[in-house]
């Protein structure tokens, strides 16, 4: 189906021209990240710092404590992340696969908390959290997130595709219930394990308002957390600044780059099937 | 007996992340209309009021002013991010030269979170930073302070946001177009359609359910926006910026009145409820 000339032109002017402006921000927080602090606001300003400046980056570890926001972003978003894959396949595959009372009314649970906006969720969740005594705790930003209405319906969805004659002819040969699902239905559901655990890392690592709320231990903070910090305390300069957000976007960004299909599909297409 | 133990096997796969979602989720959505009808400061008792969080709420100025800073937000970032985010979807013909890195480009700030993207932008947007100066290069004199004038702080946000959301969007649309079976565009051209009537005779009614998403999903991920606003100009300057997550952390976790502060929350889980309820809806007349 071809398009017409102009609008063939014109289309790839402005996916050029957008390109542009997505990529813009991220070049300058890299950039930033490296030049000295009169290179910041001169004028007209450099694109590149003359000589780039690691220093920014050690002084991170050196002066402040991001090697343990780094520790503790990569602990709470992997267990997170591992808790999650679990616990929302296994609930996934129980409401695939199997037949027992009470299904239809989990099922429908599950459907109306997918629904419900976080952010809005953020004021009773901490309410709930401060009565179970968690607050301050590495388990207060874990355990919320260990299992998610998104992650259990994706897997459901995924799963209700499986043959039953695979799962018959498991247990007909005398396979274990818990056997069958780690050995047969987990290999099987990879694709959709790819997308839940690259969404729910990134969900995780990126997350803000609630370990904000649920945190007063610096000692616990994670990446953001660290980074917001900073910039509240008033002699922090933008190089600095920059540094800190590079560092924090390395992660995901490399993810990204070597998993980019997987990226774009698990979140979207998930989203549109249901 | 086999199938009693199969569905015992069942039920036992469910019952972890349903206690996960029972407690996080359904016990402290129930949790917060409760103590909306109540006054709680987290170190008293809460103390039953009945509606009053919801009528003074409903006659606090601020909450008002709140509401109308969020509703030209969405209006704003809404509308241009809908049309631009189709747009590329349009021309992103994966035979381009390039299509495939700028697809990777243009999503590639959905990928970092928002604390990163709002310290950025404040160093993009500083009053000596790379915008003005680049305004000023192509003969725009204006030497804007787009954070702490209260004409241009809503549409740093509007720019901010855009740039973040935009390659989600035009990734979901992408995504709607290529279930299009191009045999349809083939036959209206047959049939002498130029290319605007196949776009609004087409693709437009056949994208209506990737729309109906889109929208919802838009609204969601916009209402919910809260740490640019946070970390880059905490509502200000003079409210200007104050979206209603804002609004509703400063009540509960600035001011703890989180009474109030639940009667927000609940307010605004109605509201996207009833645009999800709405979206539904549409789309099943749509299928029908």
């Amino acid at each position: 189906m071809r398009k017409p000339a102009p609008l063939r032109i014109g289309g790839y002017a402005a996916l050029l021209a957008v390109s542009g402006f997505a990529l813009l921000p991220i070049f300058w927080m890299f950039s930033g990240s490296l030049k000295s602090g009169e290179e910041l606001f001169q004028v007209p300003t450099p694109w590149l710092p003359a000589v780039p400046r690691f220093e920014n980056y050690t002084v991170l570890f050196r002066e402040m404590a991001f090697g343990s926001y780094l520790w503790n972003s990569v602990l709470t978003a992997g267990a997170t992340t591992a808790l999650n894959l679990l616990l929302s396949s296994m609930a996934g595959y129980s409401l695939a696969k199997f037949r027992y009372r009470g299904r239809g009314a989990a099922f429908w649970l599950v459907m109306i908390t997918l629904l419900l906006p976080l952010q809005a969720a953020i004021v009773p969740l901490y309410l709930v959290v401060r009565d179970m005594g968690l607050l301050n705790t590495r388990a207060a930003l874990i355990l919320p997130f260990a299992a998610t209405p998104f992650g259990i319906f994706l897997m459901r969805q995924y799963m209700l595709s499986l043959p039953d004659e695979l799962l018959e002819a498991a247990r007909i040969d005398g396979a274990g219930e818990l056997r069958i699902f780690l050995r047969i239905v987990l290999p099987l559901s990879l694709p959709a394990l790819a997308a839940l655990g690259i969404f729910s890392f990134m969900f995780n690592w990126n997350n803000f308002l609630w370990p904000l709320v649920a945190l007063d231990n610096r000692a616990l903070f994670t990446l953001p957390l660290g980074i917001a910090m900073m910039q509240g305390e008033y002699a922090t300069s933008f190089h600095q600044l920059m540094a800190a957000a590079s560092f924090a976007s390395l992660p995901v960004l490399l993810l990204y780059v070597f998993l980019q299909r997987h990226f774009t599909n698990s979140m979207v297409t998930s989203g549109i099937r249901g | 007996m086999i199938q009693r133990r199969q569905q015992l096997a069942g039920i036992g796969f469910l019952v972890p992340a349903l206690l996960v979602l029972v407690s996080f989720l359904a016990v402290p959505a129930v949790y917060a209309l409760a103590i909306s009808f109540t006054r709680y400061d987290l170190v008293n008792a809460p103390r039953f009021i009945g509606l009053a969080n919801y009528t003074s709420l409903f006659a606090d100025p601020q909450f008002w002013a709140s509401t109308r800073v969020t509703v030209l937000f969405l209006v704003a970032t809404g509308v241009p991010l809908m049309a631009l985010s189709l747009a590329l979807a349009l021309a992103l013909d994966e035979r381009l030269r390039g299509a495939r890195i700028m697809k990777f480009v243009i999503f590639a700030p959905v990928v970092v979170s928002e604390v990163v993207a709002a310290v950025v932008w404040r160093f993009i947007l500083h009053p000596y930073g790379i915008l003005n100066e680049l305004l000023f290069r192509i003969g725009i004199d204006a030497d804007i302070s787009w954070l702490t004038s209260p004409a241009t702080v809503l549409w740093a946000f509007v720019i901010l946001t855009v740039w973040k959301q935009l390659g989600y969007f035009m990734v979901i649309f992408a995504t709607g177009l290529a279930t299009i079976p191009p045999e349809y565009h083939e036959a209206a051209q047959i049939d002498g359609a130029g290319a605007w009537r196949r776009f609004r005779h087409v693709t437009l009614p056949l994208l209506r359910p990737t729309m109906l998403f889109a929208i919802t999903m838009m609204f969601v991920i916009l209402l919910n926006s809260f740490a640019p606003f946070y970390l880059m100009t905490n509502g200000g300057p003079a409210g200007a910026s104050e979206v209603i997550s804002l609004f509703m952390y400063n009540l509960g976790f600035v001011f703890l009145d989180f009474g109030r502060a639940s009667a927000v929350a609940i307010l605004m889980m109605a509201v996207i409820g009833l645009v999800s309820v709405l979206q539904f809806t549409l789309f099943r007349e749509q299928a029908t």
